[in-house]
């Protein structure tokens, strides 16, 4: 009997042996087989997973440090479909927190895609609503284990951040703004897209504990200063809203530039839109160029222009400071004649008379002197027909007829040496016109004023695109503008500042290339202080109703501006100034 | 003396059986009562020497689950420090979506059109062009320039630190060639 005992126990012993041995050899065989490399990969895949770590988007400030673009926390939904207990409360609970349709999600959840395991119901989903849901699940969970009906088992929530734009409207047209795809479009957002996303990081992020290690650090993206004065870019906005309404125009641009360094303080173009719901861009905007005016709609910018062919005209020496002439009313150039806006003559007139009066005839008479190739040359010098390169995206480079083109006559001399035939952004007319409120030098309009990427802060140089005129005509031509204007007792000036401008009335042509009676683009180019530039404005309404007249629809604006800006720029009044200053 | 000393003693070492010649089994079952003989044979050894062999046997048990047990315990402690890894990585994630969070709402509050509704609510106005007294105040310097300065850079992973990869002896190697380091 013990016998037996003892063979049946080795017995078992010997089966349990051999069963061992059976699967190390097992274990061995399929270790050193040829299809080893590919079980290593199946379980190389169900070892962890790759995770795509995404730097959050640097911010956008203002030039004191007033953010304009940051990022907050939105959440995805979804649902873990193992431990879904009670589809109906959750569709039901989705349609009363977040409007979701009760039929869709319940369909879905009960419906999934075959071998689905997660299902996103929605993103984006605000902290709000979300800890609202949360919270609603919490409770749930305890009602749950009473009753075993309602429950909200398996709702999943992943946070993730996405931009935000605390100012809502202010400065809409020169930041722009980023899709969910987080791509920016427009303004800074398009231009600096790269800077502001980072360089995304992909990890593989183990499922076994043993082998977790420290994630790879992602630097955010780069944080950007603009050179943009958050109270003077809300105080032109205020004006440009107000005077729309009073001038009934259809569109309106006011920019308020730094002469000296090109600096944009603000830059402000209707219609405007909330940065935070930039799904209503289609319904606000017709087509891309509207979003920003000031640097992506060229027009033809009329008298304002006039600036530029004074200096040329004076500079190149074809005429001197003590020009004068007789005007008749008309003249004839390329075969054609030219008119003045009222089509009256003036009589004996000088160049102070021709900014005065705004003469055509003057200017065409002033070009007609130059000559063809002198007068395009300076033109091409101020950079007219070519993009300034300001760092904001979508800039038009305008358009100048020069001879030699199979669509330029005569005749375009004339009527270009007034601002009309010629095609140019509001940047680019100041770029332009920089150079008279600079000692000849045209600076580098920009928005960029410096950078913050780990821990380095890079400032954005001052950059001259060019000397187009030389100091002294600068001064002479800034002069002669703020005589102008004083003589004129225009409704631009400023009482107790010394300030630079011309207006611009051009008519608009139509599709047929003819212009449109009634029609007006309404401008104003101004800088002051005279003597010491502190601040160069545009302003530019499209089709004003109130008036057909730049001096009744721009300068007043043009005035409005000047008088809050010198307060919140802290330029006091000339005579003190310079009292100030002999102290 | 101990088990061990016991065992290692040349004096009191079993004493190795002579293997008994037997014949090539027949069959299994031959087989598998030749090796049962085996076993009884075994159970006819003197006492002493069944224990000798059993407290060896449980000192290799004994050893075997000493190394087991520390195995299991590093492995253990591993695991939890990779959980805890894992988990303040998740956290660090989660402070600075609030960091974002916190400084998207302040700048909500301090926007533009916020300080002016308050500050209108509060009785003040925009001052006029003309209401403006502009005095010298000897020695004030108005800012020139923005400066923003990031608190601090991203740093560089923890883990690339020497402390966490280095071996003892690139530990020792280290230590040696900073003490050698002439003192400036």
């Amino acid at each position: 009997m013990k016998r037996q005992f003892q063979v049946r126990s080795l017995s078992l012993a010997i089966v349990f042996a051999v069963l061992a041995s059976m699967v190390i050899f097992q274990m061995v065989r399929i270790q050193t087989s040829a299809e080893a490399a590919t079980f290593l990969k199946q379980a190389e895949r169900y070892a962890g997973k790759y995770v795509t770590l995404y730097p959050e988007r640097g911010r956008i400030f203002d030039r004191d440090g007033f953010l304009l673009a940051g990022n907050k926390s939105v959440y995805e939904i979804g649902v873990s479909l193992a431990e879904m207990r009670n589809p109906h409360t959750i569709a039901l609970t989705l349609n009363t927190v977040l409007g979701l349709n009760y039929e869709k999600v319940y369909n879905q959840l009960l419906n999934p895609p075959a071998e689905l395991v997660y299902l996103v119901i929605t993103d984006y989903v605000s902290s709000e609503k979300a800890h609202e849901l949360m919270e609603l699940q919490n409770r749930l969970t305890e009602e749950y284990r009473n009753t075993g009906d309602p429950s909200l088992a398996g709702l999943h929530f992943k946070a993730h951040l996405m931009r935000s734009y605390p100012e809502r409207t202010l400065a809409s047209n020169v930041l722009g703004f980023v899709t969910l795809e987080n791509r920016g479009y427009f303004g800074v957002e398009e231009k600096y897209n790269n800077l502001l996303a980072g360089v995304p990081v992909t990890v593989w992020v183990p499922e076994d504990p043993n082998r977790a290690a420290e994630l790879p650090a992602t630097p955010r993206g780069a944080d950007l200063i603009l050179t943009i004065d958050r109270e003077i870019q809300a105080m032109v906005e205020e004006q440009l809203r107000e005077s729309l309404e009073d001038t009934g125009s259809e569109a309106g641009t006011i920019i308020v530039m730094d002469p000296r360094t090109g600096e944009i303080l603000a830059m402000a173009s209707t219609p405007q839109m909330d940065l935070n719901n930039f799904s209503q861009y289609n319904e606000i905007y017709k087509n891309a160029s509207e979003f920003n005016r000031a640097v992506s709609m060229q027009y033809e910018p009329g008298s304002v222009f006039k600036v530029l062919t004074l200096a040329a005209a004076l500079d190149s020496g074809a005429v001197s400071p003590n020009f004068s002439y007789l005007d008749v009313g008309f003249y004839e150039i390329g075969g054609a004649y030219v008119y003045n806006w009222d089509r009256g003559a003036w009589g004996p007139q000088d160049l102070l008379g021709c900014m005065r009066h705004s003469l055509n005839i003057c200017m065409t008479h002033l070009a007609d002197q130059m000559g063809p190739d002198l007068f395009y040359t300076y033109m091409r010098r101020f950079g007219v027909g070519h993009p300034t390169g300001i760092d904001l995206a979508n800039e038009a480079r305008g358009r100048l007829k020069v001879p030699g083109d199979t669509d330029w006559y005569r005749v375009d001399l004339g009527t270009n040496s007034f601002g009309q035939g010629v095609a140019m952004t509001p940047i680019q007319m100041m770029a332009a016109a920089s150079a008279l409120a600079n000692e000849g030098r045209m600076v580098y309009p920009h928005v960029l004023y410096g950078m913050v990427s780990n821990g380095h802060q890079y400032t954005t140089p001052v950059q001259t695109l060019g000397t187009p005129i030389s100091p002294q005509t600068a001064r002479l031509v800034s002069e002669i503008l703020a005589t102008s204007m004083e003589q004129g007792k225009m409704a631009s000036v400023v009482e107790g500042y010394r300030i630079a401008g011309k207006t611009g009335t051009a008519q608009i042509p139509g599709p047929d290339g003819f212009y449109v009676p009634d029609e007006i683009n309404a401008s104003f180019i101004g800088w002051g202080p005279v003597d010491d530039p502190r601040f160069m404005v545009y302003v530019w309404f499209e089709k004003p109703d109130s008036a057909d007249w730049a001096a009744y629809v721009a300068a007043p604006v043009f005035h409005d501006v000047v008088e809050k800006l010198v307060v919140l720029m802290g330029i006091p009044p000339d005579n003190v100034r310079r009292q100030l200053a002999g102290q | 003396m101990t088990i061990l000393q016991r065992l290692l003693h040349p004096s009191i070492r079993p004493v190795r059986l002579a293997r008994k010649k037997t014949e090539v089994p027949t069959n299994t079952y031959q087989a598998v009562a030749e090796l049962a003989g085996t076993l009884r044979h075994h159970q006819e050894m003197p006492l002493r020497i069944q224990r000798e062999w059993l407290a060896a046997f449980l000192a290799l048990v004994m050893m075997a689950g000493l190394i087991a047990g520390l195995y299991l315990n590093v492995t253990a402690r591993t695991a939890i420090t990779g959980r805890e890894i894992q988990s303040l990585e998740a956290e660090i994630a989660a402070n600075k979506r609030d960091n974002a969070d916190l400084q998207t709402h302040i700048a909500a509050l301090l926007s533009n059109q916020s300080l002016s509704q308050r500050a209108r609510s509060l009785g003040f106005q925009p001052v006029e062009r003309d209401e403006v007294e502009y005095i010298v105040v000897p020695g004030y310097f108005p800012p020139q320039a923005a400066t923003f300065v990031q608190p601090m850079a991203e740093t560089d992973l923890l883990a690339a630190r020497p402390e966490y990869n280095e071996s003892l002896f690139e530990w020792l190697g280290r230590q040696i060639e900073s003490a050698s380091r002439p003192v400036r």
